[in-house]
């Protein structure tokens, strides 16, 4: 079934989402550095982590100030159509 | 940043050839530092769009692409399936943040053998390549679920003599060999059988099944529980 999804479902998927990936695997990138004792390489896997951890608080936070301007679906319909 | 002067394995001249396909260089880059620290993995090219990934896949005959779904120009989906229509030796696992059943189920009806989560730590993907390239599918735990429950659904609806009962066990061998990719040829020189006779039986197969190519063929097979699949015990 086609859909078209949410542009928020969509923006969260492209942005938040794909940052965290990126930053899980950084995060197994600096074990395994660990674990193979190349320590020296480990600060700069760590910045690349931190960065991408900073910039998906950036995007939440844009998507943050968004949604607080849709009206909220837990809200009762009768006091929406009110 | 990886220091690849100081990467441990060397790539074999067997070893599996893997080409990256996602348009999150960060991402593409550390999932490839990663794969390189695999023995008997060599990532052998990257793509960072659907058509791309088509192009450099045939250039540096990759065994196996893990592609993402959501590119630009081409999307993933359909780049699985122009690719498997160049090359269908080659093994797709989609590698997405999509967990929902609507796009594993697109996934395996383009043709894909594998469906993984992005979440999933690299031994996992490491597994996973490994079990496309020997012909089997794998697919991640928390869509796993998605797919028996479709099973279910599927199985219902039929009786005992529909579809799968009817088939002869030289048929059901032949379904398996299909949805782990072979061709006719392949798949005639496993069973020893003459290619025509495949294909005829192919025919067959298909009519009793209730599909119309091998696609379809391949995804009944894996909702039926009777494909070689390979799928993971853990996290």
């Amino acid at each position: 079934m086609a859909y078209a999804p949410h542009p928020l479902a969509r923006r969260i998927h492209d942005g938040v989402m794909q940052l965290l990936g990126t930053a899980l695997v950084k995060t197994e990138m600096c074990e395994q550095l660990a674990r193979l004792g190349r320590q020296d390489e480990i600060p700069a896997n760590l910045m690349e982590l931190r960065s991408a951890l900073e910039d998906t608080v950036v995007e939440l936070r844009l998507l943050m100030v968004e949604m607080r301007n849709l009206p909220s679906s837990a809200e009762p319909v009768t006091t929406r159509a009110a | 940043m990886f220091n690849h002067d100081r990467e441990t394995p060397r790539p074999s001249a067997n070893a599996i050839r893997v080409v990256l396909a996602d348009d999150h260089q960060l991402f593409r880059q550390g999932l490839k530092a990663l794969l390189e620290l695999e023995r008997g993995i060599t990532v052998v090219g990257e793509a960072s769009d659907g058509l791309e990934v088509q192009r450099v896949s045939l250039e540096q005959h990759a065994n196996v692409v893990l592609m993402d779904i959501n590119m630009p120009i081409v999307d993933g989906l359909s780049a699985t399936r122009e690719l498997l229509r160049a090359d269908g030796k080659i093994g797709v696992i989609i590698l997405s943040m999509h967990h929902e059943e609507g796009h594993v189920f697109q996934a395996l009806r383009a043709g894909a053998r594998g469906y993984l989560l992005k979440t999933s730590r690299v031994s996992e993907v490491a597994g996973a390549v490994r079990a496309v390239a020997s012909g089997l599918s794998l697919l991640d735990p928390s869509v796993t679920s998605s797919v028996v429950s479709e099973f279910k659904r599927m199985s219902s609806k039929q009786t005992p003599e529909d579809g799968l009962g009817q088939l002869t066990e030289t048929e059901v061998k032949i379904l398996q060999h299909v949805s782990a990719g072979m061709s006719n040829k392949e798949i005639a020189s496993k069973l020893s059988l003459a290619e025509s006779t495949v294909k005829n039986r192919l025919s067959v197969l298909f009519e009793k099944i209730g599909v119309l190519d091998r696609t379809q063929a391949a995804i009944y097979a894996i909702t039926h529980g009777i494909a070689p699949t390979a799928v993971q015990s853990s996290r």
